[in-house]
């Protein structure tokens, strides 16, 4: 159930927001207290001392001092103000100390649009909705590519600025299933109103499906900058494994003294077993070195990486591919 | 001394439009301020009620959602001029430049301002910025940043942001010279006895108020300047692909805004100290308090300036010592309004007009300052930065404070300016007009800015909230043109006062200060005889009006 606001306040739905809440609620009452004390007061003595219709002016009270009324009144709002100052840092501290667990989700701001990226050990999603998961502490790292922006959700009392050349960080734990309203705060320009978008707080397996719909298998370059340049060369040179240059119909030999050549549906299952099984078999005159993939890449782009090996020679029939990096 | 028998004034000694235009008489030019810093005001009123009427509902009503050929007007450009105008063609100059012109010498009980052609000149600098900031709006592009002009968006936004800047650099001129024409004339021309504390609070007021105007305003130069010279020449000091700092200007902007609030605020505070001692016809409480509190104010002012950005990614420590200095300012805050109040014990209180303002004051500006409390506080800010909370607490201040006074102060100086006494009935009228259509505009900001809504939003379609926002946007809507109406009212009869107001006395309200020991309104030397201070400007337990 989406919690409920109030008159003055918008529900609370993260667990910073009854923290700065019950500072509002303090500070709202003694305002209200203080207030009251300034308004009576002034409205009593405007009333009780009116001068009477026709009445001349006298001479009135000399009283020009009481030090201490005044101590009193420079000493209370000096000690009331001193508790609010330490009460306002301490939620502040509060709300800027990111939980070690926190997941990381990368914003990207710009005229006039939130990107918000994803990044699992399947690959990485993009959406300009944010999606987060319940009970989970979130932290966005933000950064802007054109003027400052400024990323508020109301119902979970955050907000921080989005800049150019510069990261900042905000973190947050959702408390309720939801949607919640995101707004961009800080004036960019002609959309700036329209640069609203939603938050949607989902359950754990809510959150699950919906990273596994948007988050997109990575492709070849991107696989091969991530995980295999260390080792692998493109340009024929040898590393610390052979060169991926030509490995497409390249013929392999083994220390066990079998060899194979990478064709076809063979060579495609050799090059699946030597990201997931490296040790199945090992090419000649290398060591043990390579390392399992099992957990770090999908079936999927074991496919991308298939066809990026096999059309690596000839660039003109290359597979469309996103540069990565 | 009194000079009423005297037909020849200010106004009347000489004729024509040449003996205004190259007059040094500060009242005249007093007068001059006037009439162009009202006009500004009913500009900036203008764009204001535009804003309210486009936020009556949700989706564009009034303006296009984006500009077109032939409309090149949007949202985001009327709100940028109201801010602009209200602030540095209307309040900045409003009080020193209108009020302070014409008082702060005859309360001293001297001739003119130290150096009385400066003081033309300063109102020519004035003219010259407010033409081209008129030509920036009216033949360029106009400018639609926010009067607060940010960097990165201002160096890349199509409108006339150099222009509007160059105009806005002009101004502070006129700021800085007519600053230093009052602190010379404090410390140099106060009549025979008078010594500091012998001195009206208003002008004690006036004098923190200059000092911070010298002090300021050139850092404001200076930012506007690089500012320029980032769009013209792309120098990259706040450009970050050029390895620039992309907050660096808003440190400078701040570091001269943030005293620009004070000197908007402490002339108004100036302004109550005077509504209140002479209309509860009694002395004033803690006078030095005040006075002291007045400088103190004005130099922790300088010291506050990142509190406008605790969310900017600012380090975190020097967010806490914004925040514990900003704390410290609103203690002599504090102290002034339990002053004003205690001043009112024993008093003998007259319910006119500016009294009504003064009463105003002191729950509008409680109100500005007590909200000031929750944006002080470095967590309670995070919500609430850049929301209508925030639009409400500056509208508290600066409205309900600076406007109000200057109301009170119009109402209470009016007689002495021009001789004539304006209706007491629609006086009060007018009053419940302000006092209702304040309320209700900005009231309501303050629940939408808790609610969440940002400001500086053209429109609140679409959202979760919008219902809740429109509700309260109505609210405000119609609180602004009860406003409006209250303004006309106001205008109507204080014009017709000059047509057809009774003639007024020296002194109307029984005033002790040496304004109301000269003629109404005064002699083209203020004074026919050089006056002498005899005794303190709020001695009314000791000297009865008659005797001044
Ligand atoms: C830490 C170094 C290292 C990394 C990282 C590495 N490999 Fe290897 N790889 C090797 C070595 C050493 C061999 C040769 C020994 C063997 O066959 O196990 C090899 C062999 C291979 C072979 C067989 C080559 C042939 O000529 O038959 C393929 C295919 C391969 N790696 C694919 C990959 C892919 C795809 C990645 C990235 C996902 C990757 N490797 C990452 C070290 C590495
Ligand atoms: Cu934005
Ligand atoms: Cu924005």
């Amino acid at each position: 159930m989406e919690p409920k606001g109030t008159f003055l306040l918008p529900p609370q739905a993260s667990t910073i927001a009854p923290e700065i809440d019950a500072l509002y609620m303090f500070i709202f009452y003694l305002s209200v207290f203080f207030f009251i004390v300034i308004t009576a007061g002034t409205l009593y003595f405007a009333v009780k001392y009116r001068k009477k219709e026709g009445e001349s002016f006298s001479l009135t009270s000399g009283l020009r001092h009481n030090t201490k009324l005044e101590i009193i009144w420079s000493v209370i709002p000096t000690i009331l103000f001193m508790i609010i100052f330490a009460w306002g840092w301490k939620v502040f501290l509060q709300a800027h100390a990111i939980p070690a667990n926190a997941k990381t989700i990368h914003v990207q701001a710009n005229q006039w649009a939130w990107n918000f990226q994803y990044s699992t050990l399947k690959g990485i999603g993009n959406s300009n909705d944010l999606y987060i998961p319940v009970n989970q502490p979130i932290k966005l790292s933000m950064y802007s590519k054109d003027v400052i922006h400024s990323l508020f959700i109301p119902d979970f009392r955050v907000k921080m600025d989005a800049l150019p050349g510069r990261n900042t960080t905000l973190w947050f734990e959702a408390t309720a299933v939801g949607e919640y309203d995101l707004y961009c705060t800080e004036y960019c320009g002609l959309d700036h109103s329209r640069m609203n978008r939603t938050v949607h707080v989902l359950s754990e397996e809510d959150y699950a499906a919906f990273l596994a719909d948007v988050v997109q298998p990575r492709k070849f370059d991107e696989i091969y900058q991530a995980s295999c340049r260390s080792c692998h060369s493109l340009d024929g040179s040898i590393g610390t494994g052979p060169t991926f240059k030509g490995l497409w119909g390249r013929t392999s030999e083994f220390t066990d003294g079998t060899s194979l050549t990478i064709v076809g549906d063979v060579g495609a299952k050799y090059i699946r077993d030597s990201v997931y099984n490296p040790n199945l078999q090992r090419v000649k005159g290398f060591s043990q070195a390579m390392p399992t993939h099992k957990n770090s890449i999908t079936e999927e782009e074991i496919q991308h990486i298939v066809d990026g090996l096999k059309f690596l020679d000839q660039p003109g029939e290359q597979p469309p591919s996103e540069q990565g990096n | 001394m009194s000079a009423a028998d005297s037909n020849t004034n200010y106004i009347n000694h000489t004729k024509g439009i040449m003996s205004w235009l190259l007059t040094v008489d500060h009242k005249r030019i007093g007068l001059m301020y006037m009439i162009v810093v009202l006009s500004a005001f009913a500009a900036g009123g203008f764009f204001a009620v535009a804003i309210r009427l486009e936020l009556f509902a949700p989706e564009m009503q009034i303006f296009p959602a984006a500009p077109t050929e032939g409309a090149s007007w949007t949202y985001n450009k009327a709100f940028t001029l109201h801010g602009a105008i209200m602030v540095f063609l209307f309040i900045i100059p409003s009080i020193p430049a209108i009020l302070g012109n014409f008082c702060l010498p005859i309360m001293l009980g001297t001739k003119d301002v130290a150096f009385p052609r400066l003081n033309l000149a300063s109102w020519y600098i004035y003219m010259i910025g407010a033409a081209i900031c008129l030509y920036a709006i009216f033949f360029g592009n106009s400018v639609d940043t926010g009067w607060t002009f940010y960097t990165p968006y201002s160096t890349s936004s199509s409108s006339s942001v150099t222009m509007m800047t160059f105009g806005v650099f002009v101004l502070g001129f006129s700021s800085i010279l007519t600053g230093m024409n009052f602190v010379v004339t404090v410390h140099k021309m106060r009549a025979p006895g008078m010594g500091w504390f012998e001195m009206p609070l208003f002008v004690w007021g006036i004098y923190a108020t200059a000092l911070i105007q010298i002090l300021a305003t050139p850092v404001l130069a200076i930012t506007l300047l690089l500012l320029i010279m980032e769009t013209t020449f792309g120098i990259g000091i706040f450009d970050p692909a050029n390895g620039g700092d992309p907050v660096l200007f808003q440190h400078f902007f701040w570091f001269y805004s943030h005293p620009a609030v004070y000197i908007m605020i402490l002339p108004g505070m100036a302004v109550m100290s005077e509504l209140i001692a002479v209309h509860s016809h009694r002395t004033i409480f803690g006078y030095k308090l005040i006075a002291y509190s007045s400088v103190a104010i004005a130099f922790l002012g300088f010291l506050v300036w990142g509190h406008h950005m605790f969310v900017s990614g600012q380090s975190e420590f020097i967010s806490l010592l914004f925040s514990f200095i900003t704390f410290l300012i609103g203690v002599p805050t504090a102290i002034k309004l339990f002053n004003w109040m205690t001043t009112m014990y024993l008093g003998q209180i007259s319910w006119n007009t500016p009294m009504l303002y003064a009463l105003c004051f002191m729950v509008t500006f409680t109100i500005g300052g007590l909200t000031g409390v929750f944006l002080g506080a470095l967590g309670m800010d995070i919500p609430l930065h850049d929301t209508y909370f925030v639009v409400a607490h500056f509208h508290y201040v600066m409205m309900g404070g600076t406007v109000i006074a200057f109301l009170g102060g119009l109402h209470h100086w009016w007689p002495k300016i021009f001789g004539k006494m304006y209706s007491e009935f629609w006086g009060k009228i007018g009053f419940v007009f302000i006092f209702l259509g304040f309320n209700m505009t900005f009231f309501s900001q303050f629940i939408l800015g808790q609610q969440g809504m940002p400001r500086r939003y053209a429109d609140y379609a679409g959202f979760e909230k919008t219902q809740l926002f429109e509700t309260y946007h109505q609210f405000s809507t119609v609180g602004s043109l009860i406003l409006a109406v209250g303004f006309i009212i106001i205008l109507i009869y204080l014009v017709h006062s000059l047509i057809a107001g009774k003639k007024a006395p020296a002194n109307p309200w029984g005033g002790l200060s040496m304004e109301w020991a000269t003629s109404s309104p005064p002699p083209a030397h203020n004074f026919l005889e050089d006056p002498v201070c005899k005794h303190g400007p709020y001695d009314y337990d000791k000297v009865r009006p008659e005797d001044i």
